[in-house]
């Protein structure tokens, strides 16, 4: 894991050594008040493929990588993290100061094993996150708030001692985890001239409350059984250990790693 | 900013969209016909030339709540009415003419059930499946209560056939078990309990002189 980790910043050093070029041109330009070609360093051939030769009156106007909204620059971006696995984002950066974002995600799959029937797993999130870029380059150190609840559901059958007798019981059971976290974290985010913008974080997701939640359900199961076994202590019992387990794990602290964002902003 | 405000709407959406996993949801038998509910009785019209299984379940008489009887197509010659209500208390009626002695009678866990049709004498053409709940409380389902190793679970009745009424008992096993319900075929009308007994009982049945009985 630490090999990949460095081998995607070195990749995206790489990579957004443009951008952070472009953005010590334009503080160059700023304090002396001479025009320079704003094209790439010469070690990112991706980079200049972006960049257009910029016309008399473009390089009056604005700089170079202002957007359609001057310095405040906003778009969509995708990313690939753990633990939200896809997050789709609206991202906005101002100034190349200042960054934001809201961000979602949706996961959910359907399937069937040997143990448990129909089984589904969903994983949703939702959540604002604030960029700093100190150097007004590509690094940033930022943070995000956020809720994210992760379903579980699925059918198996339950087998009962009855009075000597067994019953075959098929159970549904439904276990939900709601949190809210704080994600501090750092990395890359670069978005060329052209819009085009990518970028990887690494952080530490921190829950600050998390509510877990069994719900259960029997078929063929008769209204009286139904409220004796969920009126038992033992049924309580067990329902608060799964809810309390639940919770305990909900409560640590996890790595969060966006792999890569991908996006543009206008 | 179309194009940014379609996103944003659409990121909203996802985020804030409902689950896609809805909550467990039981499932057991309900009634498939028109039923007439009160605390004591549960009427349903079983049609004569139903071509799907009819099914009447109890649905507000807390006595025997979920008890069901379904009517196979062809069950009755004649369409009718059919009433589940509370059964009169005829255990030891029943297990005295079925020969069993006193002192292997544990006591009635579950209340009687008595099923008629509200045509005099109606008698089954094909025999109807009766679903009862067992007597499942919390203590019976845990591993070490006194009468796991003692209680046997049986079926008594009494029905209404061509040839007279009769008495049986039919002990309860996985082969009848549906979930917490027993689930039998029986070939006549009339007056139905789940009850615990001391010793291993066999199937029975014997042709009697009294006739089933509802509550009151």
């Amino acid at each position: 894991m630490r090999t990949s980790i460095w081998h995607l910043v070195a990749i995206s050093a790489t990579l957004c050594g443009a951008p952070a070029a472009l953005a010590q041109d334009e503080a160059t330009q700023a304090s002396t008040g001479t025009e320079t070609s704003p094209a790439p360093a010469e070690s990112t051939s991706a980079a200049t493929d972006t960049v257009e030769t910029p016309t008399a009156s473009d390089t009056t106007s604005k700089p170079e990588w202002h957007g359609l909204l001057g310095p405040l620059r906003i778009g969509p971006t995708i990313s690939l993290d753990i633990p939200h696995l896809v997050s789709t984002s609206l991202d906005a950066t101002y100034n190349r100061t200042f960054g934001f974002s809201i961000s979602a995600s949706n996961f959910y799959r359907k399937f069937d094993t040997s143990e448990v029937k129909r089984a589904e797993v969903e994983l949703r999130s939702f959540d604002v996150r604030f960029r700093w870029f100190p150097w007004q380059g590509s690094f940033f150190v930022g943070a995000s708030y956020g809720k994210q609840a992760i379903g579980i559901k699925g059918k198996k059958d339950l087998t009962l001692n009855f009075q000597g007798s067994s019953l075959t019981v098929p159970t549904h059971l439904k276990y939900t985890l709601d949190s809210t976290y704080f994600t501090p974290h750092l990395g890359w985010f670069a978005t060329w001239d052209s819009g085009f913008t990518m970028g990887f974080e690494i952080g530490a997701q921190i829950p600050t409350s998390t509510k877990s939640e069994l719900k259960v359900a029997f078929d063929n199961v008769g209204t009286t059984a139904e409220n004796e076994v969920k009126g038992s202590t033992e049924y309580k019992d067990a329902k608060k250990d799964v809810e309390d387990t639940g919770e305990t794990l909900g409560k640590k602290v996890l790595p969060y790693i966006n792999l890569i964002r991908i996006g543009w902003l206008f | 900013m179309k194009l940014i405000v379609t996103l944003t709407t659409l990121l909203f959406m996802t985020a804030c969209g409902s689950s896609k996993i809805d909550d467990p949801k039981g499932e057991k038998q309900s009634s498939n016909v028109a039923v007439t509910e009160t605390e004591s009785k549960t009427t349903g019209y079983i049609a004569a030339d139903g071509i799907n299984p009819q099914t009447i379940v109890v649905g507000r008489n807390p006595d025997i709540l979920d008890a069901a009887a379904t009517f196979p197509p062809g069950a009755l010659k004649v369409s009718t009415e059919v009433a589940l209500q509370t059964g009169a208390d005829q255990t030891s009626q029943v297990a005295t003419a079925l020969g069993i002695p006193a002192e292997n009678v544990v006591g009635a866990k579950a209340n009687p059930v008595n099923i008629d049709a509200a045509a005099a004498n109606t008698l089954l053409v094909q025999p109807m499946m009766l679903t009862l709940p067992l007597p499942v409380t919390a203590d019976s389902l845990a591993p070490n209560t006194a009468l796991t190793s003692k209680a046997r679970l049986v079926l008594l009745y009494i029905i209404r056939t061509e040839t007279g009424y009769k008495a049986g008992i039919k002990p309860f096993s996985t082969e009848n078990a549906v979930g917490t319900f027993m689930q039998v075929k029986m070939a006549g009308f009339g007056w139905f309990q789940i009850a615990y007994f001391r010793t291993d009982l066999e199937e029975k049945e014997i042709s009697i002189d009294f006739e089933p009985k509802a509550k009151g």
